[in-house]
């Protein structure tokens, strides 16, 4: 067997053009391809001969840290098979040049890849967030509030006797909703959020002034804060970091050690990705106020009032469904309609 | 340019870089891959970057002989896990503990420059070429220097040093590779770095102002989905413009400025074609949910091989590979999935 390449001698960038010849058994010789000099070089046994990766060079490393290289890797192939008694040498290569198995490859992959974004990132998400201690979930993100204060919250302008009436309308639900939780609720002012609740990991929830201005009714207030005790209750803060971890972890098991450009291409599918895992929490939490108003009201519909004059208030900003963290208006409303 | 010693003019030759990589090839790698990958839950994916790399450093030739990537696919394996480990408990601790957070983040910039170093020098390590590898020895301070004050720097002159920054962080990391026991050496000039930068800033003003802007005002007046992902396209466009001028110009002003003992290169990437490559690969991976991704890399490594030569003698035969210590991949791995990602 005869394989064509270059030789470089131990530690030096000296090139020759070289024959490695490997006779019936197994003994190795090179061959310098000018002068047709030869030498003994051991047992093929005894090279360390690099896997085959496509047809890209490989390379045959001699006991004295000399260096072989071709790119005829079928020569390669064909010696190894001959004098090796190990036959799982390139296992992966066998399996990368079978189309049939490439073509499985795809398919499982898409398979796979769908199921566990869709189905296993978040059940364990969910999972895990449930079993943690109610304690660990929710002292985690104390501070949150005062970070928040500090960026984009201003103290609320309402005046105390607005504040004291909400205040024990929420206590009220939270002793309805028969929660172990320590709810409690703060009152905030944003001229850049406009009208907005928010419910914070360890069981705080911000109400905006702008929101209480803008509800006609402290019922349509209750359907808001029942929605956001749901998020409460269903540990979503915690479950969406677990979910953007699982998801980024994901990524970057796919895309590897690709540029960036295919990076960017990735981010798409990772934001779709994103608002679909909070578009569900968001129709949990809504399933989660339409139970609690049918069994302690007030009447579902005021959900209703309240999704339609939040619509109007943020006509404009109107995002595709695809891409929004919210699922669509029209949508959610309907089951508290339906009565 | 002002290399030193020079090769006389009769035995300088140009040794174009070439890349023999094919896209149907890779491919069949790629995909096997990414499915061993997620099959075994990211243990193969140290495996999969060696073999990715080694099918790209071994099909990219110059003067006759092709690159190795030497790593071994263990070490990467424990420094991909340690990584991972890492960015789990940051982001939770990110998210929950912003204080504490707050306060890792002086720690994280005393650490950073360790990790760079660290890092640059095992990927130079498991490089070689003509079983000679590449060595980076940079020093800690100096990098804290380049890469941790520089930056800030560039903040307090809001932006207008940034060019010169990236000058010196280029001109640190050239000088501080070697390759065989000789030390490359950079003659960059700040002034093509500003050019490079002004290019970019006239061309994406020219861009927002007969492009972007009536794509906008056109996705705007649409509404809806189809207007913002118009806009989306846009703000793409624009972004790869960018990145296109850049990436483009930096490998240029590298390439063209740098030497080993009396070898230069030559480099003539020009931003339109890399635009031309961007656009069309990232269109191409939309298009089919990712699976062109290997297409998209064959083609860029085949353009920046096609655009480099190295201006050397004929034989390039006196490089001697001098003995380096073992290098744990725990750092490159720790950078990587922090997304650190320095390097010409």
């Amino acid at each position: 067997m005869r394989i064509r390449g270059q030789y470089y001698p131990s530690g030096s960038s000296r090139s020759q053009d070289t024959y490695l010849e490997v006779d019936e058994s197994g003994q190795v010789y090179l061959r310098c391809s000018i002068s047709d000099k030869y030498s003994p070089q051991g047992h093929f046994e005894d090279l360390d001969v690099s896997s085959r990766v496509g047809n890209s060079a490989r390379s045959i490393r001699f006991l004295d840290g000399a260096l072989f290289e071709s790119t005829e890797n079928d020569q390669i192939d064909k010696t190894q098979k001959q004098h090796l008694k190990s036959s799982r040498f390139n296992l992966i290569h066998n399996i990368e040049s079978r189309y049939r198995y490439v073509l499985a490859s795809a398919v499982a992959m898409v398979g796979i890849l769908w199921f566990l974004l869709t189905v296993v990132v978040p059940f364990s998400a969910k999972q895990v967030a449930m079993s943690l201690p109610e304690s660990v979930a929710l002292n985690v993100g104390q501070g949150t509030l005062e970070i928040l204060d500090q960026v984009f919250l201003e103290p609320s302008k309402l005046d105390s006797e607005t504040q004291g009436r909400l205040t024990s309308v929420f206590q009220t639900m939270v002793v309805q909703s028969s929660q172990s939780l320590p709810l409690q609720l703060v009152f905030r002012s944003s001229p850049d959020v406009g009208a907005n609740a928010f419910a914070l990991p360890d069981g705080t929830i911000i109400l905006t002034d702008e929101l209480v201005r803008l509800s006609e009714n402290d019922d349509q207030l209750k359907a808001v804060l029942a929605h956001e005790i749901g998020h409460v209750v269903g540990r979503h803060s915690l479950r969406s970091v677990l979910q953007q971890t699982g998801l980024s972890v994901l990524l970057i098991v796919v895309t590897g050690d690709v540029v960036s450009v295919a990076n960017l291409a990735a981010a798409l599918p990772a934001l779709l990705m994103e608002s679909s895992y909070s578009r569900t929490m968001e129709t949990e939490a809504d399933q989660y106020a339409l139970a609690f108003m049918q069994e302690h009201g007030p009447e579902p519909y005021h959900f209703a009032d309240i999704m339609g004059l939040l619509k109007s208030e943020h006509e404009g900003a109107d995002i595709p469904v695809f891409f929004s963290t919210h699922p669509d208006s029209d949508e959610r409303i309907k089951p508290f309609l339906a009565e | 340019m002002e290399t030193g010693k020079l090769l006389p003019p009769g035995q300088e030759v140009h040794h174009h870089f070439e890349f023999t990589g094919k896209a149907g090839e890779f491919f069949r790698i790629w995909i096997v891959n990414v499915l061993l990958t997620v099959v075994t839950l990211g243990i193969y994916s140290a495996w999969a970057k060696v073999r990715t790399r080694r099918y790209f450093y071994g099909s990219t030739w110059v003067a006759g002989s092709s690159f190795s990537y030497l790593a071994d696919p263990i070490t990467i394996l424990k420094g991909r896990l340690i990584g991972l480990g890492l960015l789990v408990a940051f982001s939770l601790a990110n998210q929950y503990f912003p204080l504490v957070s707050l306060l890792l983040m002086p720690v994280i910039l005393f650490v950073m420059p360790y990790i760079i170093n660290k890092s640059l020098s095992f990927n130079a390590r498991v490089s070689a070429w003509r079983n000679v590898r590449f060595k980076f020895q940079g020093s800690y301070w100096r990098t804290f220097l380049y890469f941790i004050l520089l930056p800030i720097v560039t903040m307090v002159s809001l932006g207008l040093a940034f060019p010169w920054v990236i000058k010196k962080q280029k001109e640190y990391l050239v000088n501080h590779y070697s390759f065989g026991g000789e030390d490359f050496k950079a003659f960059f000039l700040a002034k093509a770095f500003y050019m490079m930068y002004l290019k970019v800033i006239m061309y994406i003003t020219l861009f927002a102002i007969f492009i972007g802007l009536p794509i906008a005002t056109f996705g705007n007046y649409l509404g809806g989905l189809s207007g913002s992902l118009i806009a989306m396209t846009a703000t793409l466009i624009g972004y790869l413009i960018t990145f296109a001028i850049v990436m483009a110009g930096t490998a240029n002003i590298i390439y063209g400025n740098i030497s080993v003992e009396e070898y230069r290169f030559e480099s003539r990437q020009k931003a339109t074609d890399l635009l031309l490559i961007y656009l069309t690969n990232v269109l191409a991976i939309v298009c089919t949910l990712g699976l062109a991704i290997p297409w998209a890399m064959i083609r860029l490594a085949q353009y920046r091989a096609e655009s480099t030569t190295l201006l050397a003698d004929e034989a390039l035969d006196h490089f001697t590979d001098q003995a380096q210590e073992e290098q744990s991949a725990i750092a490159e791995e720790v950078g990587e999935v922090f997304d650190l990602a320095v390097g010409i």
